[in-house]
């Protein structure tokens, strides 16, 4: 009796803690990216993302988004989620992202859904290339993403089925990525200018 | 009361284990990891890369490619035969990346890396690589080198497509881009060319 009482606490302790292990591991490569991102400003990226450098939470993660990234010597992506005061990104709002770069052949620039239930097409839109933009000075950005209209460098947001978005900003050829500095590294400010919702 | 200590410890450490067992496992067990995706729709007898960014637009696949580039792939096996991915073209960017079976990046590079204007890469394995080093082929001379652990594994190209007014120029960039053994190139292995007896 006292046997199989021993074995009936062993097989709850094993369960409950598979059960437990395997549940954190879920929630955590969920959401967690992986650890040293490049944090300048509301933006970051994962630098060495594709390559075996990567550590196993960030590899975890994106092997449950099914993300294909870019290596280093093609580029790097940066995300952000929130707007430079802080607050998150969302469809219904307009924002007015400015400032300089860092070094880069080209960049693109576009807008996905956060919530994976969006419908995919969002994924297949470019916002704005460095091809397609008007330039104010040699390496910055000055566009408007949102609802209204406004003036040179304005790329409307068709996301209306989306509420939380994030903005992917992607530099190829960049010595960003393959350079170990990254203190002097500039990102454009995003600044919200209204809400169709108030 | 030493009991139940007891059993949270052994709780804890399976917890832990559990955790980082997942954790581990998840970019080789994970349903629809981008390795995976690839080889739903790559194949790897295949003489011309396949457009990854219609496979996405169509839904097919879902690797969260950037939609301003059209991407191109291919998957090899470099068992019997090293192999080679050749392309040229006029365009502004391109991108080259060799990835594992498990889609980890081992090698990258892009047109200002490389020493022609079109992309010319070989893939060999070690024992390959011995074998070309003792006799190289002059006709492979401008070819990029990469040497794989795996046998197998994918090329990812990446174009740089701005607007719709430069995709004749892509198309042509893609139709000129061929994959396969070097057999397939006819270029025989060197060994077996210049016969030592005869």
């Amino acid at each position: 009796m006292r046997f199989l009482f021993r074995v009936l606490l062993l097989l709850v302790a094993a369960s409950g803690a598979i059960a437990f292990g395997a549940l954190s591991a879920e929630r955590v490569t969920r959401s967690f990216h992986g650890f040293v991102p490049i944090d300048t400003g509301t933006w970051r990226a994962y630098p060495g993302l594709a390559t075996s450098a990567a550590d196993p939470y960030a590899r975890a993660h994106l092997a449950r988004s099914g993300k294909l990234p870019i290596a280093d010597t093609e580029g790097i992506e940066f995300t952000a989620t929130r707007d430079t005061q802080g607050d998150l990104l969302r469809a219904a709002c307009d924002y007015y992202v400015v400032g300089n770069l860092p070094a880069n052949r080209l960049w693109t620039f576009r807008v996905a859904p956060i919530d994976s239930a969006a419908t995919r097409d969002v994924w297949n839109e470019t916002v704005a290339n460095s091809r397609l933009h008007a330039r104010t000075g040699q390496n910055d950005v000055s566009l408007y993403v949102g609802q209204t209209p406004a003036g040179i460098n304005w790329y409307p947001l068709d996301a209306s089925d989306v509420q939380a978005v994030m903005f992917i900003m992607t530099f190829y050829d960049s010595a960003v990525a393959t350079t170990a500095s990254f203190t002097d590294l500039e990102m454009p400010v995003i600044e919200r200018l209204r809400c169709a919702d108030g | 009361m030493a009991r139940l200590f007891y059993l949270f410890v052994v709780i804890a450490v399976g917890a832990v284990v559990a955790h980082l067992s997942v954790i581990i496992l998840l970019p080789v067990t994970a349903p629809a990891t981008a390795a995976r995706q690839l080889e739903s729709v790559l194949s790897i007898s295949a003489s011309s890369p396949l457009d990854l960014s219609a496979q996405q637009r169509s839904g097919a696949i879902e690797l969260r490619l950037d939609p301003a580039f059209r991407t191109i792939g291919c998957q090899f096996d470099v068992s019997d035969a090293p192999f080679r991915v050749s392309g040229s073209g006029r365009v502004d960017f391109w991108s080259i990346s060799i990835l594992d079976p498990l889609g980890v990046s081992i090698f990258s590079a892009n047109d200002r890396i490389a020493p022609t204007t079109g992309i010319d890469l070989t893939v060999l394995s070690r024992s390959q690589l011995r074998v070309y080093r003792q006799s190289p082929d002059p006709r492979l001379q401008n070819s990029i080198i990469v040497t794989t652990e795996e046998t197998t594994g994918f090329a990812i190209i990446r174009l740089f497509e701005p607007d719709e007014s430069w995709r004749s120029l892509i198309d042509a960039f893609v139709g000129s881009t061929a994959c396969g053994s070097l057999e397939e190139f006819g270029l025989a292995p060197r060994e077996e060319v210049v016969d030592p007896s005869g």
